[in-house]
């Protein structure tokens, strides 16, 4: 039996915290802070413990209410008041790294964050990184490297305001064309589910360009710790993609100094992370140009932001950033750490990569 | 005469979650947009016959016709005697029956505390230009979920000499979809199944199958 199937390991090294997100979120009365662990109890289990108990009218009131301090409103205080000791409702645990704290906040220890945004899980509970969120990673870096994308063609000038030609590359089937569908033929699995305790807290620190001051936004994501470990298989069922995907290690680089030169150089180096593999960007908070044609997309981009003054956008606007324990890596050479800087800042959803064929 | 019914039985493991659409005309908004076919009776997820058959067709036909067929009624002989050809008089009926696959491990799935059968995923395009995100929530099987599969293939006197040579198609037909996936938005990771427990019994008339199963133990 021959077939033209070739088959790729991607093994993904998380660099800095990756956020994938699942469209939800836990608010502040969702989880508990407490011994330096945020826990996330299964909610539906929590709740049918207090009915047992009798709790429930008093839950339902404390839902509803809001209390002036931040710190009375949140789930912890509830089991406080009540002198609740359970905390066997199901979920998971996050240890805390220390650096979740809320500067904005007049309640400034630690624990007091609001709002965190869940991790992408599968139906067992177990965290995973769709292949979707891979492959759209790996098509922008395709495009960006390759001429015949990263053109003027790519932007559809009809219409209110410019956007992507989705038609550049061509997908899908046509009546009485041969069907060509490029990265049909590129297959991205999704990854194996990987354990919670992968998992920590992260805030969004933004990075301006002109002023070079770094400041926090009130925004925790589930992410990813540096230095995690997650594997893909990617199928190629034609000669042409193979190609891609044996080449994209170099596209990757090539898409890197290009990033670079076009957006990081603005930026204080020691915020800026090196590479030990190849280098990616993938999950929310990479910032607009790890997500676009950015040589294409540089004015268009900007544009879209004008009207709300608030947001507008500053040049090429923000290196979005964020802050996890320090780690260390041990190379051929010798060992070093992860971040240049000892502010623990990393560049949010950074990641290196590397490929092997797998053969059959 | 000979006749005789073998059946291949397994199970279908999804290795990751699968994706066999079907229309939903009263979608609520903001609900999934694009739902799974169900068995209306329990509400379980399924896997038709006619997804299998179908995929498993055009997967062979990449491996067993000597010409590039235009449309179905040009496979070639094997793939024909096998699945059927209208437009061929010898094999109007192909030797195959494929079975609806139902859901058969719902207590192992309810014992790991799953709240349904079913998943939404949330996904987004990415304009490239305008970096603008334009969401879209569909509706998969969940990972480890399994199917009961069933096989029907019919042995006559015509077919009788070619018994061997059928199932290794069938066999590579099977291998095919495990290295390819079954359902919707296959290249972004969904619809990777695994054949479990393949085993070949006659269920009418006389034909051994020893040789059939040793085949499914080295092959796949």
């Amino acid at each position: 039996m021959k077939t033209e199937y070739r088959t790729f390991q991607f093994s993904l090294l998380s660099m800095a915290p990756i956020h994938i997100g699942s469209g939800d979120k836990y608010t502040s009365r969702e989880f508990i802070y407490e011994n330096g662990y945020f826990y996330f109890p299964d909610m539906g289990k929590f709740y049918n413990r207090m009915v047992e108990k009798g709790y429930d009218q008093k839950f339902e009131r404390f839902l509803q209410e809001r209390k002036p301090r931040a710190s009375n409103n949140r789930l912890i205080s509830f089991l406080l008041d009540n002198r609740i000791s359970d905390r066997d409702f199901g979920g998971y645990r996050i240890k805390e790294t220390g650096l979740e704290t809320e500067e904005n906040d007049n309640d400034s220890k630690l624990g007091a964050i609001n709002e965190v945004v869940k991790f992408m899980r599968d139906p067992f509970g177990t965290p995973y990184i769709p292949g979707s969120s891979l492959k759209g990673a790996i098509r922008t870096i395709l495009m960006n490297t390759n001429p015949d994308w990263n053109n003027k063609k790519v932007v559809d000038t009809r219409g209110k305001r410019p956007k992507e030609n989705k038609n550049m590359i061509s997908w899908g089937a046509k009546k009485g064309k041969e069907f060509n569908d490029l990265f049909n033929a590129i297959r991205v699995s999704d990854s194996k589910p990987f354990s919670n305790e992968s998992l920590i807290l992260v805030q969004k620190w933004d990075c301006s360009a002109k002023l070079l001051k770094v400041k926090p936004l009130p925004l925790y994501r589930e992410a990813i710790a540096p230095l995690t470990k997650v594997e893909f298989t990617i199928t190629t069922t034609t000669a042409e993609a193979a190609t891609l995907i044996e080449k994209f290690e170099d596209k990757a680089l090539e898409f890197y100094k290009g990033y670079k030169n076009f957006f990081l150089k603005d930026f204080p180096e020691d915020k800026i992370q090196d590479n030990i593999d190849y280098p990616i960007y993938l999950g929310a908070g990479s910032g607009a140009w790890t997500k676009t044609i950015f040589k294409q997309a540089n004015g268009i981009i900007q544009d879209r932001h004008k009207k709300p003054v608030q947001t507008k956008m500053k040049g090429k606007g923000v290196l979005k950033l964020t802050k996890a324990p320090m780690k260390s890596v041990k190379t051929t050479q010798a060992t070093r750490k992860l971040i240049m800087n000892n502010e623990s800042f990393y560049e949010m959803g950074k990641a290196n990569f590397m490929i092997r064929e797998i053969l059959q | 005469m000979a006749f005789a019914k073998i059946q291949v039985t397994g199970q279908i493991r999804l290795e990751t979650g699968l994706h066999i659409g079907t229309s939903n005309a009263f979608a609520a908004i903001g609900a999934t947009d694009s739902p799974v076919i169900k068995d209306p009776i329990t509400n379980l997820p399924i896997i038709p016959g006619s997804s299998i058959k179908g995929k498993m067709r055009t997967l062979l036909a990449k491996v067993y016709n000597t010409t590039l067929a235009e449309k179905p009624g040009d496979d070639g002989e094997i793939i024909s005697r096998l699945f059927g050809n209208s437009s061929d008089k010898n094999y109007k009926v192909g030797r195959l029956i494929f079975r609806d696959a139902f859901l058969t491990n719902k207590d192992d799935l309810d014992s790991r505390d799953v709240k349904s059968y079913t998943e939404v995923k949330f996904e987004n395009t990415i304009d490239r230009i305008t970096a603008e995100a334009n969401p879209r929530q569909i509706e998969r099987a969940i990972r480890d979920s399994v199917f009961g599969f069933e096989l029907i293939y019919e042995v006559t006197d015509k077919s009788q000499a070619q018994v061997e040579e059928d199932f290794k198609v069938i066999f590579d037909g099977l291998k095919l979809l495990e290295l390819d996936y079954l359902g919707g938005s296959g290249s972004r990771g969904y619809g990777k199944v695994v054949f479990e427990d393949l085993k070949a019994n006659t269920v009418f008339g006389n034909y051994d199958v020893s040789r059939l199963n040793e085949l499914l133990t080295t092959e796949v």
